[in-house]
């Protein structure tokens, strides 16, 4: 059943990938281009060192934005779910914020923060925070109230609950949290650099297809695809390791 | 008696907002002029309808809810809030699911800032207590029902309280393990001679247990009667459920919490 699996999504990918070259060498070139194409353009920006050096200047960026907004969303998140007083103060923002498309906020971050690098981490902060932050608040929110009254009848002070109850019990939604915003971050780094960048992938991407070099576009998509599986894979094995407890099996850490 | 008693409930009475038809709120008085004493060592049982304010009671005693009449004291001492003197066994069990059993054990110490180790030896000695030394680094999802109300009852006990309280600790489990958790708690409670105040609505379960049992009732809820379980202990070691004194508190029981008496299920029992 397993290699059953396998063998159906092998002969999928090898079947669209004959169409494609078969569709791509008939038409012309700027709207498929050809898998072949693609390959000798992989490689040429491997040789070439260019895509190297764009993946690197794109996962800075990215690893950046994501790392700051998790710092800053993850307490603030915790600290409006569950003081009531913080939360008014700061909702009003927060709710603002997450309603604006985060590109229309990209002339100001431009005035405020120029063109260079400093300006790409503060879009990726700004796509990424917003998810990190309210699945941190919802995890607060859903801590089982019965566990808070247990925490209390055995002694808790306000801040043991915090550290011991609150903060454990929302880790579940905390890691969606991350996972959901490095997905955002990706897409947040690739924006900042089609507008703002002279380097990195979304640079890349702006720049060949203004020269409408399709085959070096497809270059750029499939390995912002094989970072996003990536980085994803990575939150998700941090993941594991934090909710081990859920798992059927016990740990083998 | 009074002088004596580890736990002391004088005119207590509590009221809840009661939602209205017309949208408004009216205050209901639940518990009313209640006056209970607990001796050290005794294990006491309240019963009642669903309703009748139990858990109330209990969680007035365990200083979760706060009483709008009359006092609770233990050892003299008026209860404010939660504290070291009370712990609660809860029916929903409410182990923290991130903690190991031993973790959990360790609960009320480590919100004592009770050293490591000596929470450690602690633990593991009450874990021991209730069979589950060979489960201590499980998390509670691998355990069954009954296992985890084990640890729920070591986690109290662990705290070294003066007084265990327990709503209905065996209420979401299989009537077999709660049966065989009788014998457990009891064989335990005679270890550690600790204070049990322990709610159900079960009758056999009231009557199998305690030294006392409390049955509460009426519209506000007060006590109806005390009864004096007399049985002699370990109960284990015979069958308590054939002493003809047990049919009769069972039927006294049964008049209170169904309203009359119901010959039909009587007859029952007796040729049973
Ligand atoms: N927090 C609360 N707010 C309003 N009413 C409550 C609250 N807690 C309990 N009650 C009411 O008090 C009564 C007694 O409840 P409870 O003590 O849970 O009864 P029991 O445990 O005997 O089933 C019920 O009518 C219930 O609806
Ligand atoms: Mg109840």
């Amino acid at each position: 059943m397993l290699a059953n699996k396998w063998v159906l999504r092998l002969l999928s990918v090898v079947v669209v990938l004959a169409l494609w070259q078969y569709v791509g060498s008939r038409i012309n070139p700027i709207f498929l281009s050809t898998p072949t194409k693609i390959a000798a353009a992989f490689a040429a920006t491997v040789t070439s060192g260019e895509l190297p050096r764009a993946v690197l200047a794109s996962l800075g960026v990215t690893a950046a934005g994501f790392f700051s907004a998790m710092i800053v969303g993850v307490p603030v998140g915790l600290l409006m779910g569950r003081f009531r007083t913080f939360e008014y103060l700061i909702d009003p923002y927060v709710n603002a914020l997450y309603v604006v498309p985060r590109i229309a906020l990209i002339p100001l971050i431009i005035v405020w923060a120029g063109l260079g690098i400093m300006a790409q981490i503060v879009v990726v902060f700004g796509t990424t925070v917003f998810p990190i932050l309210l699945s941190t608040y919802a995890g607060v929110k859903h801590v089982d109230k019965r566990l808070i009254e247990t925490a209390y009848s055995f002694g808790a002070s306000e801040r043991q609950l915090f550290f011991k109850v609150i903060i454990p019990g929302s880790v579940p939604f905390i890691m969606s949290g991350l996972r959901l915003g490095i997905g955002q971050a990706v897409i947040g780094m690739i924006v900042a650099q089609m507008f703002l960048g002279i380097a990195g992938m979304g640079f890349m991407l702006t720049n060949y297809g203004n020269q409408f070099a399709t085959d070096y576009v497809f270059v750029v998509v499939i390995s912002l695809a094989a970072l996003g599986i990536l980085l994803t894979e990575m939150v998700k094995l941090v993941e594991r390791r934090f909710n081990k407890w859920k798992n059927d099996e016990p740990a083998i850490a | 008696m009074t002088a004596s008693a580890r736990l002391s409930i004088r005119g207590l009475g509590k009221r809840f907002p009661l939602r209205t038809d017309g949208g408004g709120t009216r205050m209901a008085q639940v518990l009313q002029g209640v006056d209970l004493d607990v001796r050290e060592s005794e294990f006491v049982s309240i019963i009642g309808a669903s309703g009748s304010g139990k858990t109330t009671l209990l969680r007035i005693v365990a200083g979760l809810e706060r009483a709008d009449d009359g006092t609770v004291t233990i050892d003299g001492r008026v209860v404010k809030g939660p504290g070291q003197d009370r712990s609660m066994v809860f029916q929903s069990i409410n182990l923290f699911p991130w903690r190991t059993v031993a973790a959990n054990v360790e609960l009320g110490l480590e919100l004592r800032n009770v050293p490591p180790a000596d929470r450690a030896r602690l633990a593991a000695e009450f874990i021991a207590l209730v069979g589950l030394a060979n489960h201590a680094h499980a998390y509670p999802h691998e355990l069954s029902g009954g296992m985890q109300q084990r640890v729920g009852i070591a986690r109290a006990l662990a705290n070294d309280p003066a007084i265990l309280l327990m709503d209905e600790p065996f209420g979401s489990l299989d009537a077999q393990t709660a049966e065989f958790l009788w014998d457990e708690l009891l064989s335990i409670v005679e270890t550690t001679r600790k204070t049990v105040l322990f709610v159900t609505h079960h009758i056999d379960e009231a009557i199998y247990l305690s030294d006392r049992i409390v049955v509460l009732g009426g519209q506000p809820a007060g006590i109806r009667e005390i009864i004096d379980v007399p049985f002699r202990k370990p109960r284990w070691t015979y069958d308590v459920r054939a002493e003809p004194e047990f049919a009769a508190i069972r039927a006294r029981l049964r008049a209170h919490l169904f309203g009359s008496a119901r010959p039909g299920v009587r007859a029952q029992s007796v040729s049973a």
